[in-house]
């Protein structure tokens, strides 16, 4: 049976078709303006959830971007330190003043020693410039250190001192609660002074230290038999030998712990190695991040420094972030910490042994001299500057030395070099990540913009078809009820 | 019987009269063709015909019609196509609600498209490039450590997602309340058909009883009826009510139409309308729960009960019985009350609770334990009861349901009007046949039962009564059920109540298990706004907890040990490792260096012992329990046998240098971290006042700080927000604790924050697209509908012109019988 399609029927079915196409237009318009393929997840939700993805990925990539191209800047800053650097240092070999020590002393240009030596010092004084350079507000060669000044001159530390406040304060500890300290550090905390006073009291006082006769140190005085003519125990104050106390001198009387050796007094040594409590009268010494470059190894500050060479700032550019245990998987970050005692030479000293002299006179020599470059670039400006003012010649054994810091600045420089070409990778790898990120972002922004964007002849045909349909959906109401039997009826 | 003379004048007039009648119907019709609901009337025409013998044989004996008799006025209506139409739409109701809902939700949560542009940011998004942003000012301030004002936009891009997430959670919240709103409204609509639609019944069984058909009165009915199954999928049906001896009046009845899938839940046919009678829905209020009496082990005043000596526990088990102070000493059961008050015995008495227990807040907001001062508040889980069918004098309804008659024997047990066991046949006291036992609040309360026994004389082959007189019996079960309330269950409704309903109530992944397996096996699947709520703050406590638990730590040397500050012999500070120092068993001391790789096994006995002694925490298998140990070590916290602090934080001495400081909080005011939401997530006090963020917990060695430009804790940070290591855990909110363990999403931040709008995205697309279905259904149908009862012009043109002409002829039927009956009277067989 065919359907009676009423009046009522007619006007629903119509009335939801004309909004249907009005929608599908509204839609289609929709598209035109936005030129976007969706407007929100529910049009399609796979590659709704699929576009933020790659536009999440592109974020990464163009941050890690960022920050490879500021690390990139720092590198290149880095490089051209060292650069600058590698320009003193090949002056040096080319001063011809050095070039004469290094072929034989007592040349012709001794007498240009002394100002050899005041160049050296400034030049060593130049490269720490050099390293302690910024890049923005951070250093570049202090490691993850970076708002620190890497590099400084400080006061040689003697590194037997002894603080007497702690000696004190573990020996008083000790004496409250006996057997808080071994014997061998009672001993050691003991010889933290140097003398002794009235009631057995340790001080470094020589005011405070009760006072003894001086002792007869003749080592023919034979302390077993009572004291005579021949065998005076005592010296008076012009060191003559005096049999009775009371003709003698009188002295502080020493601590017999204190070792006077270790001067372990003293908070600072001088260039030749006396001990001094004035940080004036010091040697300066190099040091990197507070700790001289030069410590031994086996020490605190070598400790130190051996940690500053495995320290890192691992960043994220973009290797593919990993963490084990919380912490950095190295292979999956960069190291961006530059450790500017590593491209210095690194830390601590070595043994090398020289030939000094020619001919018959030739012997060889063993002598520690510092790994780092600016060290021993220093201690050769040291030695020249003491060189004599007439001749230029050396005092003491300081030719045997200055001999061996030649010898170690000519394998330093070619190590620096080479440093320096490490240098020049990790910067190419960043200048190339650089490139590889900028791909990915590109890549990754064509892929979401392919999917997100609508072809906008697409779209424009689309909508146009909308139109045309609502437009004749509009023309079909207009007559949809115009006639019916009713209109043609005539009584 | 054969016409008479002038009987043809009255079928013409007959005629005339069906003819003008017509004509009236069909310009009813045709005035009505825009009135919603009217049902196209039709006139009901019989032929007249008088049955019956002439009086005298007639030659000839042609009986004939008399005319047209108009018999009545009727709709043209489907009732098929009424309830296929009507459950169709309570589909289209569902949806419609659902996908509403779903839009408010998607025009906050969706992001598609989104972004600023004057920032180049369009197609970005808003939230999800705020947690982008996060992780991209942490690799800045990686790169940039030390300096503030990278520090300073770490906080300001976390203040800018917090905003967001402020934002984004109260405008959820306006959409809950908007649908609270909405879903009330629903409630009083459907209450105000329901009273509309008993009033109509009442108006067409008046009309009925005087016979008319009311027909205008059904259309409006029908309109409220199809309106209701919009908003509840109901069953429709009609019978006859007897209202007198042999007059019956149509009744109509609706019920809820069995919209449960669980088919042993009767709840979902309960009765809406019968006849005069009408039920509301109200939607269930409960008091209101007082926040700080939620059951807390420490806290005695949230324990419910006390025991046998007066002290305060929360178990059930230990708690003593409420004693009743009026008891007589004597009578066991009426030693106790029940939870009315009522005396009872030991087995259905209350527990003695606790006095300091209030589990409700009053109208002022004070604690209390009344329920009748507690302020009533509407049930969260929003359920609803059908209440009583009332007609309008209030008058509750009686459904009557009676049971097969069937034979007794007059030895059978019987129970008297009193009460007292009996037979049948001594119910018969006097010679009355019939006896009838009312029993009251029976089969339930408010119910009667009314038994009726009949005595049968037998007799014998004469006639005659037997002597003695012998009998047999019957008996007849009448119940008069007194209407009831009906709680509804979860899935009792459908359309479009139950889709706003569902809007308020489902919880998705974060359903309770027991809601799963007692109510709503498919609850899991059903995500209202209170899913995308808690996703909102499922995200925001993650990230919160996160960040905050990766910026506090203690400080260690690079071997990992933790440190503290000491002096090495030059008298300067220098890094010393924390020692765990012992007696052992055997005399001496036992040593051991705590580093952060420790486990529990890896310690020497005599140090665990110094450990749990040191910290008053003991050892369990709890994962983060060793973890909590050393950390109590290392703040110098000892915790006493309850679990709480015993020592000030101003007075602690720790052990080793403890580390930064909560980011985020759940007060700006405070470094308070619990119970973090969207809603009250903020940057905490400390981070307010002070750069907090730790760029690392190594520190070189010697050192007690790490150097100025380590940054491996920021970075770890950084990597946290990106990472795809986070596990979102339903049950892992207060409010979701009952939800079932395991992992809802595992995957990073953003990709957790894409799936709540991939799955809103979804779940829009699937409502949507079955909307359409269901709507197209509906149109289909209800243009079948409009085939059957609408009006069409050219129906109606064809009946004006048939009545009409049917008019006409009648006249000319008149005409020619005047013209005939004139030849006949005057002019045939006289002549003058």
């Amino acid at each position: 049976m065919i359907p009676r399609m009423t009046t009522v029927g007619t006007l629903k079915n119509y009335r939801y078709d004309l909004n249907r196409s009005n929608n599908t237009m509204s839609k289609a318009m929709n598209t035109v303006m936005t030129e976007r393929a969706f407007n929100s997840y529910a049009e399609d939700p796979a590659i709704a959830t699929r576009c933020f993805q790659l536009r999440r990925s592109y974020q990464r990539a163009a941050s890690q971007l960022t920050v490879n191209d500021s690390l990139y800047r720092k590198y290149n800053q880095a490089w051209s330190a060292l650069e600058e650097g590698s320009q003193d240092i090949y002056s040096i070999s080319n001063d011809p003043v050095f070039g004469s020590l290094i072929r034989g002393l007592n040349g012709a240009d001794a007498s240009g020693r002394n100002a050899l030596g005041q160049s050296l010092e400034a030049k060593a004084k130049n490269l720490v410039q050099i390293m302690n350079g910024r890049h923005g507000e951070n250093y570049v060669f202090s490691g993850a250190d970076t708002l620190n000044v890497p590099f400084t001159w400080e006061p040689r530390e003697n590194p037997d001192y002894i603080d007497p406040a702690i000696a004190q304060a573990k020996l008083d500890e000790e004496a409250a609660n006996p057997g808080t300290l071994t014997p061998e550090e009672v001993e050691k905390y003991q010889g933290a002074f140097q003398y002794v006073a009235a009631g057995g009291k340790l001080t470094n006082n020589v005011e405070e230290a009760e006072t003894v006769a001086k002792v007869n140190t003749d080592p023919n005085i034979d302390f077993t038999q009572p004291s005579a003519v021949g065998n005076e125990w005592y010296l008076n104050e012009k060191g003559e030998p005096v049999v009775d106390a009371a003709d003698a001198q009188l002295i502080p009387r020493e601590n017999p712990a204190y070792d006077k050796e270790k001067n372990t007094a003293f908070q600072y040594l001088t260039s030749n190695g006396e001990p001094t409590n004035k940080a004036s009268e010091a040697q300066t010494v190099l040091c990197y991040r507070g700790v001289p470059v030069d410590a031994n190894p086996d020490t605190e500050d070598g400790k130190k420094l051996a940690y500053f060479l495995g320290e890192t700032k691992n960043l994220d550019v973009g290797l593919g972030h990993k963490e084990k245990d919380s912490e950095a998987v190295s292979s999956t970050v960069f190291n961006s910490a530059l450790q500017g005692i590593y491209y210095l030479g690194g830390t601590g000293t070595k043994e090398i042994t020289v030939t000094v002299g020619e001919g018959a006179d030739a012997r060889e020599v063993t002598r520690e001299v510092p790994n780092n470059i600016v060290s021993v670039i220093s201690r050769m400006g040291e030695i020249l500057q003491r060189c004599s003012n007439e001749d230029g010649s050396f005092s003491g054994e300081d030719e045997e030395e200055f001999i061996a810091l030649a010898h170690q600045f000519e394998d330093q420089k070619d190590l620096y070099i080479q440093r320096r070409a490490e240098l020049d990778t990790e910067t190419g790898f960043l200048r190339d990540n650089s490139l590889i990120l900028t791909d990915t972002a590109e890549s990754l922004s064509q892929q979401f913009l392919a999917m997100e964007d609508v072809d906008p002849a697409a779209a424009i045909t689309d909508y146009m078809y909308a139109r045309y349909c609502y437009d004749a959906a509009l023309k079909v109401g207009n007559s949809v009820l115009s006639q019916s039997l009713m209109d043609y009826m005539n009584f | 019987m054969g016409i008479g003379t002038f009987g043809s004048f009255t079928q013409a007039r007959l005629a005339i009269y069906a003819a003008q009648t017509g004509l009236s119907v069909t310009g009813n019709n045709i005035s009505n063709i825009n009135t919603p609901g009217y049902t196209r009337q039709r006139l009901d025409q019989v032929s007249l015909y008088a049955a019956g013998s002439d009086r005298y044989y007639a030659e000839g004996d042609i009986r004939t019609g008399q005319g047209a008799l108009v018999k009545s006025l009727s709709q043209i209506r489907s009732p098929y196509l009424d309830i296929r139409f009507r459950t169709e739409n309570s589909k289209v109701g569902y949806m419609d609600a659902t996908l509403d809902g779903l839009n408010s939700i998607a025009q906050i949560l969706d992001e598609v498209g989104k972004g600023d542009a004057s920032k180049d940011e369009e197609g970005f998004g808003v939230l999800g490039l705020e947690i982008e942003k996060l992780a991209e000012a942490l690799k800045n301030v990686t790169s940039e450590t030390g300096h503030q004002e990278y520090d300073r936009a770490v906080k300001a891009v976390a203040s800018s997602l917090i905003t967001k997430l402020h934002s984004y959670a109260n405008k959820l919240e306006e959409v809950r309340q908007q649908t609270v709103h909405n879903f009330k409204q629903d409630i009083d609509t459907v209450n105000s058909l329901l009273t509309g639609i008993r009033s109509l019944n009442e108006e067409i069984r008046k009309s009925e009883i005087h016979g008319d058909p009311a027909l205008e009165l059904r259309d409006a009915r029908n309109n409220k009826i199809d309106e209701l199954s919009r908003l509840i999928d109901i069953n429709v049906t009609y019978s006859e009510e007897e209202i007198a001896a042999g007059l019956t009046v149509e009744k109509l009845t609706i019920t809820l139409d069995d919209a449960n899938p669980d088919a042993s839940v009767t709840t979902d046919e309960a009765i809406l309308i019968d006849g005069v009678f009408a039920a509301q829905i109200t939607l269930d209020k409960i008091p209101k729960e007082n926040p700080a009496a939620k059951y807390d082990p420490k806290n005695k005043d949230t324990w419910p009960y006390v025991d046998a000596n007066g002290d305060p526990t929360a178990d059930e088990a230990q708690a003593a019985l409420l004693e009743n102070p009026n008891w007589d000493n004597v009578d066991p059961d009426s030693q106790y009350l029940d939870a009315e008050g009522n005396p009872t015995g030991a087995a259905n008495a209350a527990k003695k609770p606790n006095p300091a227990y209030k589990p409700y807040l009053d109208e002022k907001g004070q604690p209390t334990a009344d329920l009748d001062e507690a302020e009533m508040v509407d049930d969260p889980n929003y359920n609803l009861t059908i209440t009583e069918l009332k007609n309008k004098n209030g008058d509750l309804h009686v459904l009557g349901k009676s049971y097969a008659l069937r034979s007794i024997l007059g030895t059978a047990d019987a129970v008297d009007q009193d009460g007292n066991a009996t037979t049948v046949a001594a119910l018969f006291t006097n010679h009355k046949n019939k006896v009838s036992i009312t029993t009251a609040d029976t089969p339930s309360a408010g119910d009667k039962t009314i038994t009726v026994y009949t005595r049968n004389p037998v007799y014998d082959e004469n006639g005659q009564l037997k002597d003695p007189p012998e009998y047999t019996y019957t008996k007849q079960v009448y119940e008069q059920i007194l209407t009831k309330p009906v709680s509804l269950d979860d899935n009792d409704l459908y359309g479009e109540l139950q889709a706003r309903r569902e809007l308020l109530t489902e919880k998705g992944e974060f359903t309770d298990v027991g809601t799963i397996d007692n109510v709503d096996e498919d609850a899991a699947g059903k995500r209202g706004v209170q899913y995308y709520q808690r996703c909102l703050d499922l995200l925001a406590r993650q990230l919160a907890n996160a960040m905050n638990e990766a910026n506090q730590g203690f400080r260690v040397d690079p071997d990992g040990n933790y440190i503290t500050t000491g002096k090495n012999d030059q008298g300067k500070d220098t890094a010393v490792p924390v020692e765990i120092t012992a007696t052992a068993a055997g005399g001496g001391t036992v040593k051991h260096t705590l580093n952060k790789e420790d486990t529990w096994d890896k310690l020497a006995p005599e140090i665990q012992a110094e450990l749990e002694q040191a910290t008053g925490l003991t050892h369990t298998a709890d994962p983060d329990n060793f973890k909590e140990m050393v950390d109590a070590y290392l703040k110098g916290q000892k915790y006493d046998a309850d679990g709480k602090p015993t020592i000030a934080e101003e007075n602690l001495t720790p052990r080793g240098i403890f580390d930064g400081n909560v980011l985020f909080s759940n007060d700006g005011d405070t470094n308070d971290t619990s119970n973090i939401t969207a809603l009250n997530i903020s940057i905490s006090r400390a981070w307010k006042d002070n750069p907090v963020l730790v760029r690392d917990f190594e520190c070189p060695v010697g050192e007690t700080e790490p150097a100025s430009g380590k940054s491996g804790n920021l970075l770890h940070m950084e990597y946290l927000i990106g990472s795809k290591g986070w596990k979102f855990e339903a049950n892992s909110l207060e409010s979701t604790q009952g939800a079932g363990e395991g992992v809802m999403f595992e995957g990073t931040l953003y990709d957790f924050w894409n799936d709540i709008g991939s799955t809103l995205g979804q779940d829009r697309k699937v409502t949507g697209d079955m909307l359409e279905t269901y709507y197209e259904n509906a149109l289909s149908i209800d243009t079948d509908r409009a085939s059957v009862s609408s009006v069409d012009f050219n129906d109606e043109a064809m009946n004006l012109m048939m009545y009409a002409k049917s008019y006409n002829a009648a006249c000319r039927l008149m005409t020619t019988i005047d013209s005939v009956l004139d030849k006949l009277i005057n002019n045939t067989g006289m002549t003058t």
